[in-house]
Order: structure tokens, then C-alpha cells, then sequence
């Protein structure tokens, strides 16, 4: 009995020894030689990296409480292709509704994950739901609201991963959309919706708003005057600008056609372009502002001084056909650039030679304006080393030298500060401060001299008696240019421009028209781009409560 | 008698001090919880608070303003014609 007991006894302890042994080794490959794997594993359950995307800052107007861009959710639908519950119906489906999507599916049904349809519209969601198929799901996705239409072309998009496509949302992209996060979450194996310790690895940045010079409700008032314009005319395209010369603030910039920026969809490329910055134009008798303020300044005519228009509509000067609209005869200079008068202008500018280049190089064409805008162009002025005779007569009324719409009011703030210049600018400082005192590039008397030559009358434009802008002090230049195609200039097809500054006291607006063929023809830009400037300078003097 | 009242007296304060630590340990867990739930319902609510400034401006949009303005209340564009200038004060 007692040697029994002893035999199970230590056969016994030889068991417990066998199964610690076990237990000493399992814990052994676990611990030491299984490690690394264990660890992984456990990093794997218990600590998740989570990376936070920042929601894109909103872009507003000048008042801050204007919203040009802001967020919305938009709803994506997608599909698990390994895991599809009612595959049949759900492919029928697709093939009904989403052929894309059906499509696809044939390249992705091992993908954990496959988009049906991104954005999808209120109809499609509709329709989904109604399907009530649990194998179609919704997917909140951050896009991009945008109230005001027509700012399309100057706020620009996001794509569909809501990065910025053109306009200031692609100029500001990085400001806007801010940095992501990367966190650490400590939780245990089983969840999912919280966590013990929260670590951040990498520090983001929250997206910075942009304030932009735009008044919102003035954009939309210019656009609409523009719009009704174009209708009237039948016209293709049409650019409206209005600047405070003060501060060199935009605060209007409308292009036309344009396009929904809420429906990215119908989008077509060439509506997207901002052509107030992106597009040069040869602008023709506008120019004449700025060889007539380069003569004056340089002192080779006066205001006063009686030009020889060899009263007729077409001449020759240095072997080159020169016509313009009206003629004139013996006519003093300042009649000679209100009536637009081509011969005149050209004798003058002979007299001035190269220094015209240095003028126009000197008032901003020929440079960017470093306006913080995607795509600006800087135009171009035919150097005197390439010039043929004609060139300086070109020259002096708008041809063989292309320039944005905004160059072009640039130099009329230039105009409207009394010769001093003035950094553009479409995005407000965080400090409201006034602009910088800009070089004085002009004598004060010249710039007078000019501006009382754009100073419209009644007597001098019968039709303004009817004017309702006769109380403010209203100096503009219209232009009408042949259009460039394939190297001839086309007379059939123009383009026409009317610059102006409008002024009450101390208020001054720098209004820009442009307008781009119309089908009516022989017409010049004063009965087609003025009226039109008059329409939004008026509107522009009610908005200011001037 | 002394040493197992000492010794009882140590297991004691061991254990009321393991009790204590897991409290505290779960007071901080539960804290964690509540501050991760709070955390969700401000996002919620931060997302609500986005719908309706999204709402807002779209309501605020001087396209829908304009046409409510000439459509409902037949109101006019205003003109200069329409704006009276008042003689400076003191002239009759």
C-alpha cells in the first residue's frame, strides 16, 4: 500500500513537473523565442494610427461674413466587392443604374472596397435607398459649397478629394486645406470606438480661411449688369473689373460665359479661365490714355497744341495706311485723344520715338502684377530692338502690345492716384492697413492733363444728358481692336474695351468693360462697352451709398 | 499576538492600496470614456452646426434674394433716378 502510494505519488509529481514543463516551454516560445510576433501583434490590436484631415477653411469676401467657399458633406455610395450579400441583384443593379460602376467591377471584385459613385445627386441617392439593397452603402465625403455665382472662374474648384483645381483654391491649396494629423490611440483588443491614451506622432495645422478684396454682393451686382449686356449684344465674352485706386483692392472680377461651380460636372475648360489675368489682349485705342500721357510727359505736344489730322480717314505715315473713325482736321491734341483720332495720335508718338517702350515698361505692361493668382500672364511690348518703322505708330494706339485687362486698370489707378503707382491686390492683409505710398511714376500736372481729357461732358457726348452718372466726375476710354487670327488682323471680328475711373471728392472706382465679339458689325466700343461701363458704375455708386 | 496584528495591519494597507489604484485606474478610464463621448457629440455637433451655415448662405446667396425680392415682394431694381438729393442743411 505504502509503496503504491509512493509510485503514484511521484508518478504524479513526474506529471505536474511534465505539464509545468510544457507550460515553462510554451510560455518560453511565447515570451522569447515567439516575441517580436507577439509584440506586433499586440501593437497591431491595441495601438491604432489614426490621421486626421483638417476640414478645408472657408474663403470669404471682404466683410468676413460673406461666404465664397465653404464645406458640405457630399455622399459617395460604395460597394465590398468580396463580401457582396445579393451579388446578382446588386450587379443588376449597377448594370441598370451605374454602367461605370458595372464595369469597373470586373477589374475590382477582389478589392475589399470599390466606389460606385462619387457626389452622387439627391436623384441617384434616392435611388439607392429605394433599391434597398444592403450591399450599396453611403460614404460621407468633405466638398466644397459655393454661394455666389459667378465666382467661378476667380475661386476656381476642388477635385473630388476636395484639393484645390484652379482659382485661389488651387493658389491657397496648402493655407486652405491646413496639415493632417497623425495620432497614437492606445485601446483594448476589442474597441473600437474608444481608447485609453491618445499620442500624437505627427502635428498637423488647422487650414487657414482666406480673406479675399472681393465684395461679394458687388460681384454678383456686376455680374448680372454684365450679363444683361451680353444678352443684349448676343455677345461671346465679357470680363467686368472694379478697383479702389486707394487701396488697389479688387473688388469686383467678373468673367462671362461661366460655369455652376456647385455642378463640376457640366463643367467645360475653357469657362474656367480667368481671362482678366490669364488672357492678353491687344486693346487698341485704349492705349492712346498712355501714349498721350507719355507725350505730355515727356513734353512734346501740349493739350492745347494744334495737330494736323489731314482731315480725312485714311492717310499714309511712313508708308503705313493709317485709318480711324472720324475725321479730323486742324484739331488741338486733347480733341485728338478724345475723338480718337489714329493719325493724330500716330504724329505725336513719332515725335516721342523709343521713350514710348520705357512709358509703357514704366506704367506696369510687359510685367505680372504679382497678383497671387494661378496662371497669370505678363504680356508683351515689341522692344524698339525689334521694331519695323511702323511699329512706334502700332504702338501708339494698342497694336504690338498685349496686356491683361488687369495691367490695363492697374495703369488707370496709376491714373487715378495722380500718377502714383499702386500694388494690386486680391487677398486682404490680416492688418487692415492702408496701402503702401507707392512711387510717384508721373508728374501730378501731366496725370491732371490727362485726366481732363477723359473727362466726359455733356456737350462733348450728347447722348450723356440722359446720363444719370452726371454728378460724379466720370473719365473713361473706349477702344475697339481687330482680333488676331491665324496673323491677320480680322476687321469683321473685335473687341472692345471701355476703361474709366468714376470719382466723387475723395471716392474713386477704376472700372474696366471688355467685351469680345458681337455679331452686329462695324460698331465701336462707345455704344456697345460704355453703356455697359455706365450700367456698372452706376449700380457700383448706389452699392458705395456714394 | 503583535507580529500578526502587524501583519494584518501591512496586508491591509496593500490591499486598500490595490483597491485604491484599480478606483483610480477605472475613475480614469470612465473620465477617458465620458471626455471621448463629449468629444463626439461637440463633432456631431460642429457637423450640424456646418449644414446649417451651408443652408444659411445658400439662403443668403443675392441670386435667391433677388428673386424673392422681385418675385414675392415686387420690389424694383433702384436707379440713380431713384435717389433724391436733399439741399445741405440750412438752405431752403
Amino acid at each position: 500500500m505504502n509503496s503504491s502510494y509512493k509510485v503514484r505519488g511521484t508518478g504524479l509529481f513526474f506529471l505536474f513537473c511534465t505539464l509545468y514543463g510544457i507550460i515553462v516551454l510554451n510560455l518560453y516560445i511565447i515570451q522569447v523565442l515567439h516575441h517580436e510576433f507577439y509584440i506586433d501583434l499586440k501593437q497591431k490590436q491595441c495601438y491604432v494610427t489614426v490621421t486626421t484631415t483638417p476640414a478645408r477653411a472657408p474663403i470669404v469676401d471682404r466683410t468676413g461674413t460673406n461666404y465664397l467657399a465653404i464645406n458640405k458633406d457630399s455622399i459617395a455610395a460604395f460597394i465590398l466587392p468580396r463580401n457582396l450579400e445579393n451579388r446578382a441583384d446588386t450587379l443588376r443593379f449597377l448594370a441598370t443604374h451605374f454602367p461605370k460602376a458595372r464595369e469597373r467591377f470586373e477589374h475590382h471584385q477582389h478589392d475589399h472596397f470599390m466606389y460606385v459613385q462619387r457626389r452622387l445627386t439627391p436623384e441617384q441617392q434616392e435611388l439607392i435607398t429605394a433599391a434597398n439593397n444592403l450591399d450599396l452603402k453611403f460614404l460621407q465625403e468633405p466638398s466644397r459649397y459655393y454661394p455666389i455665382a459667378g465666382t467661378g472662374p476667380l475661386i476656381g474648384i476642388t477635385d473630388i478629394d476636395n484639393h484645390g483645381l484652379f482659382g485661389i483654391e488651387l493658389q491657397y491649396n496648402d493655407t486652405l486645406a491646413g496639415k493632417p494629423t497623425t495620432y497614437s490611440l492606445a485601446r483594448d483588443a476589442r474597441s473600437n470606438h474608444f481608447y485609453f491614451n491618445k499620442e500624437t506622432k505627427v502635428e498637423g495645422k488647422e487650414g487657414q480661411p482666406i480673406m479675399l478684396t472681393i465684395d461679394a454682393t458687388l460681384q454678383f451686382i456686376v455680374q448680372q449688369e454684365l450679363q444683361k449686356g451680353l444678352q443684349n449684344l448676343s455677345a461671346q465674352e465679357g470680363a467686368a473689373l472694379v478697383i479702389d485706386p486707394a487701396s488697389g483692392d479688387i473688388l469686383a472680377m467678373v468673367n462671362l460665359p461661366d460655369f455652376d461651380p456647385n455642378n463640376p460636372e457640366t463643367l467645360e475648360l475653357e469657362r474656367a479661365k480667368n481671362n482678366i489675368i490669364t488672357d492678353t489682349y491687344e486693346l487698341g485705342s485704349v492705349i492712346k490714355v498712355f501714349s498721350a500721357l507719355a507725350a505730355l510727359e515727356e513734353g512734346v505736344v501740349t493739350p492745347d497744341e494744334i495737330i494736323d489730322c489731314k482731315n480725312t480717314k485714311s492717310t499714309y505715315i511712313d508708308g503705313r495706311k493709317i485709318n480711324t473713325t472720324r475725321p479730323g482736321g486742324l484739331i488741338t491734341f486733347c480733341q485728338v485723344i478724345k475723338t480718337s483720332n489714329n493719325i493724330g495720335t500716330a504724329i505725336v508718338a513719332k515725335r516721342l520715338g523709343e521713350p514710348l517702350y520705357d512709358h509703357y515698361r514704366r506704367l506696369g505692361f510687359g510685367e505680372k502684377t504679382n497678383i497671387s493668382f494661378p496662371g497669370e500672364q505678363k504680356g508683351f511690348i515689341n522692344p524698339p530692338e525689334n521694331w519695323s518703322k511702323q511699329s512706334i505708330i502700332s504702338l501708339s494706339y494698342g497694336y504690338e502690345i498685349r496686356c491683361t485687362l488687369l495691367q490695363l486698370a492697374r495703369a488707370f489707378c496709376l491714373i487715378a492716384r495722380n500718377g502714383q503707382e499702386v500694388a494690386l491686390r486680391l487677398i486682404m492683409e490680416k492688418k487692415t492697413q492702408p496701402a503702401s505710398e507707392g512711387r510717384s511714376l508721373y508728374r501730378p500736372e501731366t496725370v491732371s492733363m490727362i485726366k481732363s481729357i477723359l473727362e466726359r461732358t455733356n456737350a462733348q457726348h450728347p447722348w450723356m444728358k440722359k446720363n444719370l452718372l452726371e454728378q460724379y466726375r466720370v473719365m473713361s476710354k473706349t477702344g475697339t481692336a481687330n482680333l488676331l487670327i491665324d496673323g491677320t488682323y480680322d476687321p469683321m471680328r473685335n473687341i472692345f474695351t471701355c476703361a474709366g475711373i468714376v470719382e466723387k471728392d475723395t471716392y474713386q472706382r477704376v472700372i474696366v468693360v471688355f467685351i469680345k465679339e458681337i455679331p452686329k458689325k462695324n460698331v465701336l466700343a462707345s455704344t456697345i462697352s460704355m453703356p455697359i461701363f455706365d450700367a456698372i458704375a452706376e449700380k457700383v455708386v448706389l452699392h458705395d451709398r456714394v | 499576538m503583535k507580529k500578526r496584528k502587524f501583519f494584518y495591519l501591512v496586508l491591509g494597507t496593500n490591499i486598500f492600496f490595490v483597491v485604491l489604484q484599480i478606483h483610480k485606474h477605472s475613475q480614469l478610464v470612465k473620465l477617458s470614456y465620458t471626455k471621448q463621448k463629449t468629444e463626439r457629440d461637440r463633432d456631431a455637433l460642429l457637423k450640424q452646426r456646418e449644414q446649417l451655415t451651408q443652408r444659411l448662405n445658400a439662403l443668403k446667396s443675392p441670386e435667391v434674394i433677388k428673386k424673392y425680392a422681385q418675385q414675392d415682394l415686387g420690389m424694383e431694381e433702384l436707379s440713380l433716378r431713384n435717389v433724391k438729393q436733399l439741399p445741405p442743411a440750412g438752405v431752403a
